[in-house]
């Protein structure tokens, strides 16, 4: 209101003057108090003020005339007082007052004047306001017109509005998780929800209108009551769970059970009421139990670790921020020495020599954020050397950075001693393996998983990859497959080792050798498989089978000899006889059947001859002998048959010619025999060539002819005793069983090839010496 | 056949097997030698004991015979001529009755004709040096 009367006043005079009044009035003021202080006595010029004075008028004050008037009057006895001496001072004196008074009777005038028009400005802006508010009554009056006739609409909408409040509370009371009592000052239960419902195993029915004190157990019912009202009188309207600590309720089938609760008051038409939010804590005082026990159970279990836990910065001396009592049997150095005093580092305990590889190791691991996992030694206070393994991994912020490392250590030493003996044997067993003189394989799954070098030397491998994965039956020569694969199966049934046996093997280049075989049965972690131990006993046969041979010939011999002995009478007889009774008869078929007799006797005494020669062989005397010379002399024994029988000789023999270690005697029973058997497979005539080369360290012997020919089947044969092909008579079976006999006794041997029609070559190798004659 | 500068020359002729001893005795006999025999190197011993012959003609492989009997023989007989026959003898055997002092040997089964001719020469070279 008074702004308003403000602004009319304004309204009268110009809006720039009324800016410049507040500036105007002191400066006239210095200006007459300048001119009054510099006019003669005399001059009333303090009658000036009145002008300023009257330009308070503009000034919204009312009492700015009176204030201005006092400093006028003020600054004209000041002037008074400053002039210079020499003054007729009455008369300056009642100038002044003239003029004080003349200013004090305007000012009053002016207040009288402003007061009169504030009233009357005051009265109008009321006015207006009265009107404003019939104008505002009228208006309301027409709008409440209008509500009655809404009315009978609205009141339905908000009688539902309020039903849907209520159920909205009640459901939010009803399906509250926690229990909600209200009780009123006497403490009897108003309200009871579902929850409490469930909570004390009691209806609302008929908790409502029972006595709070039904829900507490009978020692906590007094305490309980003074809480309230204690709480009642303190003026605290609420009070959070968990501030009256844990409570107990009581359930209706006597059941007590941990509550935490909330209260708050509210005084509804001057009865006070208590809301009461309960909360089961039952459950969770469980699952803090078991949070409880978990964390002390950790403890035990980190306390119980054949090592530490750790959790250190990503530095190389790897600081610890949390290690676990382990540490301390392990490296002897205690957690307060790592993490409090700081006097050592983990990276110090580390073994100089790991130290590099364990850094580089996690760093990799952190990089790819994986885990790390190592062995390594450490240096334990007293100086020894231990071996550890750890697992650790890196701990990162949610925005990926590196936060710390954290892992388990342990020791190692034992397994690592046990590795290292166990290497040791499993060292000492690969090289019995390795050097054995028995061929190892290992068989698995009907699959060849192992071969030792022996093994890979038998089959005439180069590389263990050309056996290996190959079934066991491959190497095996086809003959066997049927007992070797029983034996396998006895052993995969149980058998723990099949007796030694002789198998034949097929090398990888088709050969079949004779092998002694022992297999046995164990069982790793890969299952069952069999260890076979082969050895070639091909040359142990050979050498078997020589010596049955020689043994066969000696007891032949001495068999022979006997015979020989029993047997030369009689002959003799029979000899003697016909030539006696030859003389004696002159019948011509008599004197034939007893020639006959004759020739017959001849024959078994020639048989008997050679029979003997082969059996009283007498020791040989080995000489270095040049066989060339050996070939000369013989064919010289031949020379008038070779003629006869139209035999052509052709020699190749090598000058000089190596020599070879043997008998003079035999090697010309050899060649002779040798010789004697081509001239009779050329009864028609022929070639005759007898070759000497050498070959390597042997020296090669070969007699050739262009007869007949030996049939396939009798070739195998002809070394054997008493096997002959000759016509009756004209051979013992014996020449070459002899000529084998001498050339492998000079650790020779010999060999036939012929062809039935084209002739036969005999090829005979005898060792090169380097003795000489 | 007859030889009459040979009358009175004693063979003797020792073999154990009968069959044997009787073909060397018809052989011989018509040729006009005296014909002593014996069985066995015992017999043969004491007909030598009892009078030299001129001639020994003796199996090796008998009773009381074998490998030192001509040897035992010579030192009854150091003169006398022995033609040893053996069954199938080796070279060794050939080697050491020879050694022994037996002055011919053969081999059984022998041609009697080679026999024949071996006993008249030692018998002739006896005779000669007999003569001489």
């Amino acid at each position: 209101m008074l702004t308003q009367a403000g602004m009319d006043h304004v309204t009268l005079v110009d809006w720039r003057v009324v800016r410049a009044v507040p500036w105007m009035i002191p400066f006239l003021t210095i200006g007459i108090f300048i001119a009054d202080l510099l006019a003669p006595v005399g001059i009333a010029v303090s009658i000036l003020y009145v002008i300023p004075m009257l330009m308070t008028l503009l000034l919204p004050r009312a009492h700015a005339p009176l204030y201005f008037t006092v400093a006028a009057t003020i600054l004209t006895w000041i002037d008074l007082l400053v002039r210079p001496a020499g003054i007729p001072i009455p008369y300056a004196v009642s100038n002044r007052a003239l003029g004080t008074m003349v200013l004090w009777l305007l000012a009053a005038g002016l207040f009288r004047y402003r007061r009169t028009q504030q009233k009357l400005t005051s009265a109008r802006v009321e006015q207006a306001h009265a009107e404003g508010l019939m104008m505002v009554a009228q208006e309301a009056r027409e709008r409440a017109v209008e509500d009655v006739a809404h009315a009978v609409v609205g009141r339905e909408q908000a009688e539902e509005q309020l039903v849907v409040s209520q159920l909205r509370l009640e459901g939010i009371i009803e399906s509250a998780m926690d229990a909600i009592i209200t009780v009123d000052e006497d403490q009897y239960v108003v309200l009871f929800n579902r929850a409490a419902e469930e909570m004390f195993g009691c209806s609302a029915e008929a908790a409502i209108g029972q006595p709070l004190d039904r829900f507490l157990p009978e020692r906590f019912r007094e305490t309980h009551r003074q809480h309230i009202q204690s709480f009642g009188q303190s003026g605290v309207t609420t009070r959070k769970m968990g501030q009256l600590g844990s409570v107990m309720g009581l359930r209706s089938n006597g059941e007590e059970f941990p509550i935490e609760a909330a209260i708050s008051h509210i005084a509804v038409e001057k009865r006070a009421f208590y809301t009461v939010i309960l909360r089961d804590i039952s459950e969770r005082k469980q699952v803090e139990e078991v949070i409880r026990e978990g964390e002390r159970k950790l403890a035990t279990l980190v306390g119980n670790l054949p090592g530490f836990v750790y959790r250190c910065q990503n530095n190389r001396d790897w600081t610890f921020e949390y290690v676990s009592e382990g540490v301390c049997e392990l490296t002897g150095y205690t957690t307060d020495e790592y993490l409090v005093q700081r006097s050592t580092s983990y990276g110090v305990t580390m073994h100089p020599d790991d130290r590099e590889r364990v850094w580089h190791e996690v760093q990799d691991a952190l990089e790819h954020h994986r885990p790390f996992e190592m062995t390594y030694r450490i240096l334990t206070r007293s100086g020894e050397v231990k071996w550890v393994w750890e697992r650790g991994e890196g701990i990162y912020t949610t925005e990926g950075s590196l936060n710390y490392v954290e892992g388990f250590v342990t020791d190692v030493t034992e397994r690592k001693r046990a590795e290292q003996l166990l290497r040791q044997s499993e060292e000492s067993y690969r090289r019995l393996i390795a050097f054995s003189p028995y061929a190892i394989l290992v068989n698995r799954g009907d699959r060849i998983v192992f071969a030792n070098d022996q093994a890979i030397k038998l089959f005439g491998a180069v590389r263990a990859n050309e056996i290996l994965d190959k079934s066991l039956l491959d190497l095996i020569h086809p003959d066997h497959h049927a007992v070797v694969r029983e034996r396998i199966h006895e052993l995969l049934e149980g058998m723990q080792a099949i007796p030694v046996s002789e198998d034949k093997i097929v090398r990888l280049d088709g050969m079949s050798i004779d092998v002694e075989v022992s297999a046995t049965r164990f069982t790793d972690e890969e299952g069952p498989a069999i260890l076979v131990m082969l050895r070639d006993v091909s040359e142990r046969k050979r050498l078997q089978a020589q010596l049955r041979r020689t043994e066969r010939i000696a007891e032949l011999g001495t068999l022979a000899s006997g015979m020989a002995h029993e047997i030369g009478t009689p002959m003799n007889v029979i000899l003697g006889r016909a030539e006696y009774l030859m003389d004696r008869v002159t019948e011509e078929p008599i004197k034939k059947g007893l020639q006959t007799i004759v020739t017959q006797v001849e024959r078994i005494t020639k048989v008997m001859n050679q029979l003997l020669s082969f059996a009283r062989r007498k020791t040989p005397e080995r000489r270095p002998l040049d066989l060339q010379k050996a070939i000369e002399e013989s064919v010289e024994i031949f020379r008038e048959r070779l003629a006869k029988n139209r035999i052509h000789v052709e020699m190749d023999l090598v000058d000089p010619c190596p020599l070879v270690l043997g008998d003079a005697d035999q090697m010309n029973q050899v060649l002779i025999n040798l010789i004697m058997n081509a001239v009779h497979a050329m009864p028609d005539g022929g070639t005759l060539s007898i070759g000497l080369a050498r070959e390597k360290d042997f020296v090669k012997l070969t007699v050739a002819d262009t007869g007949h020919g030996i049939p396939h089947e009798v070739v195998k044969k002809i070394f054997e005793p008493f096997f002959t092909t000759k016509e009756f008579g004209k051979g013992t079976g014996l020449g070459l069983t002899v000529v084998k006999g001498i050339i492998e006794e000079h650790q020779g041997s010999i060999a036939v090839e012929s062809e039935e029609g084209k002739g036969t070559r005999f090829r005979v190798l005898l060792p090169v010496t380097d003795r000489h004659m | 056949m007859t030889l009459p500068e040979q009358k009175g020359t004693v063979l003797l002729i020792v073999e154990d097997d009968r069959d044997m001893r009787s073909l060397l005795c018809d052989e011989f006999w018509g040729t006009g030698y005296q014909l002593r025999e014996a069985r066995d190197g015992d017999e043969a011993f004491l007909s030598v004991l009892q009078s030299v012959p001129d001639l020994i003609l003796t199996d090796l492989r008998m009773p009381a015979g074998g490998d030192d009997y001509v040897s035992r023989l010579r030192t009854v007989a150091p003169h006398c001529p022995i033609v040893v026959i053996t069954g199938f003898g080796d070279a060794a055997l050939k080697a050491r009755v020879l050694r022994a002092g037996a002055n011919a040997y053969f081999d059984k089964p022998v041609r009697i004709a080679d026999l024949k001719a071996c006993v008249q020469q030692l018998l002739g070279l006896s005779t000669r040096t007999k003569e001489s």
